[in-house]
């Protein structure tokens, strides 16, 4: 048996004491002696050392905590139970956490202000995401029972095309209620044309948020009405129902129940009479209407039972809500009553229901009243933003453990000194806590200037009013508490886990586990930088190819004006077309009713093949005026074109593209095209007289197609008129037309649109996206650049001493540079290695999206990483030039 | 053994008691008391240290430290004026107790009953 | 009682001092009693006893041989003076007294 050694048993038991809570050092020396004497005695009485310290040790009571105790009772008065005996003791030592946590962040400004700032723009920048988010998806919940609100639609298959519709027949709502005792309500509504007007004696409102709606309305949305009773509001023709914005515009006032106001829309004008005020139903709806005219002002009892004449049509369910077992029901009402009705238009029809809330995010169906929300762009923004905060608490992940040099000595002195490996966790924790705080407040504070750009890009106003509101600032502060502890986590474990005595003898190294860490954590966000940088420089050569696309035609030199409605003014429509034609650079003039700009889809069309049989492909069609051809800057290659000296009745042109697709290369120009019905019979042949060169309008994702164009030289108003001109001389000659516009149109403005421009602008979608992607890319560059600044200051620092060493032995400033560019220079090579290839799978794909599109190049990876190659060794070069100019004195003395 | 409470409520005036002959430390009073209680009272010294540091903050008693022959150290307590005092009005306490009960124990208490 | 007063829990120190006669230190005689009498015994009782007995001059007290087991530190050898033992015979005469001053019938408890 091993000899008793009293010393190290007394330096035992003194060491367990202080480990102990609230034993001051004092105590333990003054216990010390008393268990010496105590044991004395017993030793007097024939007992072993071993016994004596025993006896005399149980005098303190352990566990140490029960002396503690002591202590606390007799130095607090009342019943409060000491600290280390507090239940949650970590978070009750917090607030001296705290305390010493803002001492250690101020101490540490630099690192604090890397990380402060990089977690504060990542939360700012998501959160504004989230509001957006949040704000797209609140759409049509404010509704009472908007669970319960289904919108019934019509999915048609006709001639194999499938193509839902957002409204259906007037009778399928109320046969719904009628058959189905779970449909408890059902409201329909329609907009009538494309704009209706409702005038006061003294004010007229041309709107297309002016719908017709039946008597059931307010059963199903739960818009409230400021005055008019919503059961009888809408059941009389000539009624109308308008919002209290309205009513403020045409009276100036709300209560205007029994006024009368003047309706025009596809009908002539009439009076209505106003029955009810309605609060507005705000802008969170995909139905923002302003106005419902009473369902019988427009129409008819027989237009009720036609399966055909359409309404948007929205049902509510009982409380049990059971969609599904009313879908189940479907096919069986489809057999009673649609496929009848189909089978007369050759289509199918199935009913489907769409619940309220989702639809302002799902896909637009046909005849939507409204364009929609995009659940996609939502998903990638919640992405988006998911990531920001994965980049931000990565760096602080970085830069905590970055800096576990510094902390080591600290954490080494405090367990020597007594504190326990949760109490330096909790430490930990609450710096992290402390800063991700400090971080949630800088967000705040620069989200408010950014609050007018955000309000630009959503098209939702966001006022700093609106922005920080309670809610607001808690979700905020809340999210940035938890990403504290989320990223204070694995830094806490880590720093705490070093031993006193492997730090105290020197002998810690920055632990190749956390090097790991680091340096992966680093790559990923080398990566993740080149990458965005890389798509970016993509989407922007892929935008400037699609924009710089020989379109086959003109389009620098073209122009677009609107005929006016006005039949004074569209009689002179042909004699400006005369005189701006001799104009010395004006090539051509045209009216026609497409646009160059818009998107025409091909359709299948049947001409003669060279063989006599009919063939049919898809093209596209235009219908254009005389010297269209000619204006737009295109040509014919083959006949004539459009001739205003012949009859053209039963005369098109296509284009060459059609002549390949249609087989007629080669072949003299002897084609007919078949004009078909409806049920596909040939109801006249028509000849081709001329070829046009191959163009292309509107979007250049695809290639030029197979196209045809009809004559119609009718001067209708709204429609377009094209003056194709000489680009470089478009200014003298804008200046020219102008006299001769007013002269011919007086009182109409000389407006014009650039066809050029307009072009440009289709490719809103790309930079929309390339601008989403900007800026996610410079949050997202900051936050690495911060997180290598922090990771090359950390390093420097690490290495300081043997960089002072090498210095007194006579190293120069060039090769310390180069010593420490490498570390980096390598770590940007893995990162380049991983980049490439995801970045070029990342780009392909999205690529894949534009039938014509870039061919990948090497050159914006080369560009990315140069530029991070750039910015590291700036970095790098600061501190590696102050490393390697430090008296190295300074450095070696410094123990 | 005594009372819990009893222990506690007398803690004070018999470190205060013993004080007043004389200055001393931790253990001897311990074992004063032993010696005076017929070994009845054996304070631990998770009791008595604690109590005697509230006291000398409290500034009943104060304190120094005393290096010993043997190189030792020992803190020895000595009782202050408002020791002194604070002794005075306890024993004033106590003694009242103590007649009282002694008057209770003995052979005919004067008692009004029923 | 006289100048040979002693108290019960005394008189069993003394005694067992008396018993382990070359042996009686502190540890000794309380573990000695508490193994013959079966009752435990406080070291701070013992030790009080011990004082007072020693005070009372029925007890002498000196230091043994130093062991390594105790780091040097010599324990205390306890030994009955003969005033102690005049004690011890003048509570063993009276108690004598006692016992044959009781009548027979006294203990007949049937």
């Amino acid at each position: 048996m091993k000899a008793f050694d009293l010393e190290k048993a007394i330096g035992q038991w003194r060491k367990s004491l202080q480990k102990q809570q609230g034993l001051e050092p004092g105590f333990i020396e003054e216990l010390e002696a008393n268990l010496r004497d105590r044991m004395e005695d017993y030793l007097e009485d024939g007992l072993t050392e071993q016994e004596a310290f025993r006896l005399a040790g149980e005098k303190t009571m352990p566990p140490a905590e029960h002396l503690a105790d002591e202590y606390y009772k007799a130095r607090t008065p009342g019943n409060k139970k000491p600290p280390w005996r507090r239940k949650a003791s970590l978070l009750s030592k917090m607030p001296m956490h705290f305390k010493i946590g803002v001492r250690n962040l101020n101490k540490r400004r630099v690192y604090s202000v890397l990380n402060v700032s990089g977690l504060a723009v990542s939360i700012c920048a998501s959160f504004l995401i989230w509001l957006y988010v949040q704000e797209q998806e609140s759409y049509d919940r404010h509704y009472a029972n908007a669970d319960r609100i289904y919108r019934v639609i019509f999915d048609v298959d006709y001639e194999d095309v499938k193509a839902p519709q957002a409204d259906v027949g007037q009778p399928v709502g109320p046969t719904l209620k009628a058959d189905y005792p779970e449909v408890v309500e059902v409201a329909r509504l329609r907009r009538i044309g494309g704009t209706n007007t409702l005038a006061s004696p003294d004010n007229s409102i041309e709107s297309v948020d002016f719908f017709v709606a039946d008597d059931q309305f307010f059963n199903v949305f739960s818009a409230e009405l400021s005055s008019g009773n919503p059961e009888t509001a809408l059941t009389q023709p000539n009624t109308v129902v308008i919002s209290e914005e309205l009513a403020m515009k045409f009276f100036g006032r709300t209560d205007v129940v029994g006024h009368t106001l003047k309706y025009s829309g596809l009908r002539p004008p009439m009076d209505v009479m106003i029955t009810g005020v309605m609060k507005d139903l705000g802008e969170h709806t995909h139905l923002p209407l302003k106005a419902l005219i009473s369902y019988g002002t427009y129409f008819l009892e027989s237009d009720l039972s036609n399966w055909l004449r359409k309404s948007y049509t929205y049902i509510m369910l009982d409380e049990h809500n059971d969609i599904e077992s009313l879908r189940a029901k479907i096919p069986d009402f489809n057999k009673r009553y649609l496929d009848e009705v189909f089978e007369k238009i050759h289509a199918r029809g199935n009913l489907l229901f769409q619940p309220l809330t989702s639809i302002y995010l799902d896909e637009d169906y046909l005849g939507e009243p409204y364009p929609h929300g995009n659940r996609q762009n939502l998903q990638i923004l919640t992405a988006v933003m998911v990531f920001l905060l994965v980049m931000a608490c990565i760096n602080y992940v970085n830069l905590a453990t970055a800096r576990s040099v510094d902390r080591a000595v600290e954490v080494g002195l405090r367990k020597t000194l007594g504190s326990s490996r949760l109490s330096l966790f909790g430490q930990f924790m609450a710096e992290a806590v402390l800063l991700a705080l400090g971080s949630g407040l800088l967000a705040i504070l620069i989200a408010l200037p950014v609050l007018p750009y955000y309000s630009q890009v959503t098209g939702s106003l966001l006022t700093p009013q609106s922005f920080l509101t309670l809610k607001n600032i808690g979700a905020i502060l809340f999210v940035s508490v938890v990403i504290g502890f989320i990223s204070g986590t694995y830094p806490s474990v880590y720093l705490t886990s070093f031993t006193p005595k492997s730090i105290l003898k020197g002998r810690f190294a920055t632990g190749k586990q956390g090097a790991l860490l680091r340096k992966s954590l680093i790559i990923t966000q080398y990566v993740l930088s080149s990458v965005l940088i890389t798509w970016i420089l993509i989407v922007t050569s892929q935008i400037n190819y699609m924009k710089n696309k020989e379109v086959g035609f003109d389009k620098e030199g073209l122009i677009q004006m609107t005929i006016p409605d006005d039949l004074a003014a569209m009689k002179n429509v042909d004699a400006f077309i005369r005189r701006v034609n001799e104009l010395p650079h004006v090539r051509a003039a045209a009216k026609t009713l497409s646009d160059l700009s818009g998107y025409y889809p091909g359709g299948a069309q049947r001409m003669e093949g060279p063989d006599g049989l009919p063939v049919s492909t898809n093209m596209s069609a235009m219908t254009i005026g005389y010297d269209f051809i000619n204006t737009i800057g295109a040509s014919i290659v083959e006949g004539r074109g459009f001739d205003r000296t012949l009859p053209e009745e039963k005369s098109v042109l296509i284009n060459e593209a059609a002549v390949a697709a249609y087989g007629w290369e080669g072949h003299e120009l002897e084609v007919k095209y078949l004009g078909l019905d409806r049920q596909g019979k040939v109801t006249g042949k028509w000849k081709v007289v001329g070829v046009v060169s191959d163009f292309k309008p509107g979007e250049s994702y695809v290639e030029k197609g197979p196209m045809i164009f009809y004559l119609d030289n009718r001067t209708i108003p709204e429609s377009n008129l094209l003056i194709g001109m000489d680009s470089e001389h478009m200014e003298a000659t804008l200046l020219e037309i102008i006299p001769i516009w007013e002269e011919h149109f007086h009182i109409f403005p000389f407006e014009i649109e650039l066809i050029k421009e307009k072009l440009d602008a289709l490719y809103w979608r790309e930079e929309t996206f390339r601008n989403l992607l900007t800026t996610v890319s410079v949050i997202i560059v900051f936050i690495t650049s911060l997180g290598i600044i922090g990771l090359i200051s950390f390093t420097t620092e690490v290495r300081k001493k043997e960089l002072a060493l090498r210095k007194v032995v006579g190293a120069s400033v060039k090769t310390i540079m180069s010593l420490l560019s490498r570390q980096f220079v390598m770590l940007l090579m893995v990162a380049s290695l991983i980049a490439v290839p995801l970045g070029y799978y990342i780009t392909d794909q999205w690529l894949m999206n534009f039938p014509l599109h870039i061919n990948f190049s090497i050159w914006p990876f080369v560009l990315t990483l140069g530029c991070c190659l750039i910015f590291t060794v700036l970095a790098l070069s600061y501190h590696a030039f102050h490393a390697a100019k430090a008296n190295p004195v300074e450095a070696l003395r410094s123990e | 053994m005594a009372y819990k409470t009893l222990v506690a409520a007398s803690t004070k005036p018999l470190i205060l008691s013993i004080l007043a002959h004389g200055k001393s430390y931790g253990y001897q009073i311990i074992k004063n008391v032993e010696n005076l209680s017929d070994g009845e009272l054996s304070w631990t010294d998770a009791m008595l240290y604690p109590v005697l540091h509230r006291m000398e903050s409290d500034g009943l008693i104060q304190s120094e430290w005393v290096i010993q022959e043997n190189g030792r150290k020992r803190k020895y307590y000595t009782i202050t004026n408002k020791g002194r005092e604070e002794r005075e009005v306890t024993r004033v306490q106590w003694m009242n107790v103590n007649t009282a009960l002694n008057l209770l124990w003995g052979s005919n208490p004067q008692l009004e009953l029923g | 009682m006289g100048k040979y007063a002693i108290g019960e829990f005394e008189e069993v120190v003394l005694l067992t001092v008396a018993v382990l006669y070359e042996n009686a230190y502190g540890i000794a005689i309380k573990e000695d009693i508490e193994q013959r009498l079966k009752r435990k015994v406080s070291v701070g009782a013992m030790r009080t006893a011990l004082k007072r007995l020693e005070k009372k001059e029925f007890l002498t007290s000196e230091f043994g041989e130093a062991t390594a087991v105790r780091g040097g530190k010599r324990k205390r050898y306890f030994k009955v003076t003969p005033y102690g033992k005049k004690a011890l015979e003048k509570v063993m005469s009276d108690r004598q007294k006692l016992w044959e001053a009781i009548p027979s019938m006294a203990f007949d408890f049937k």
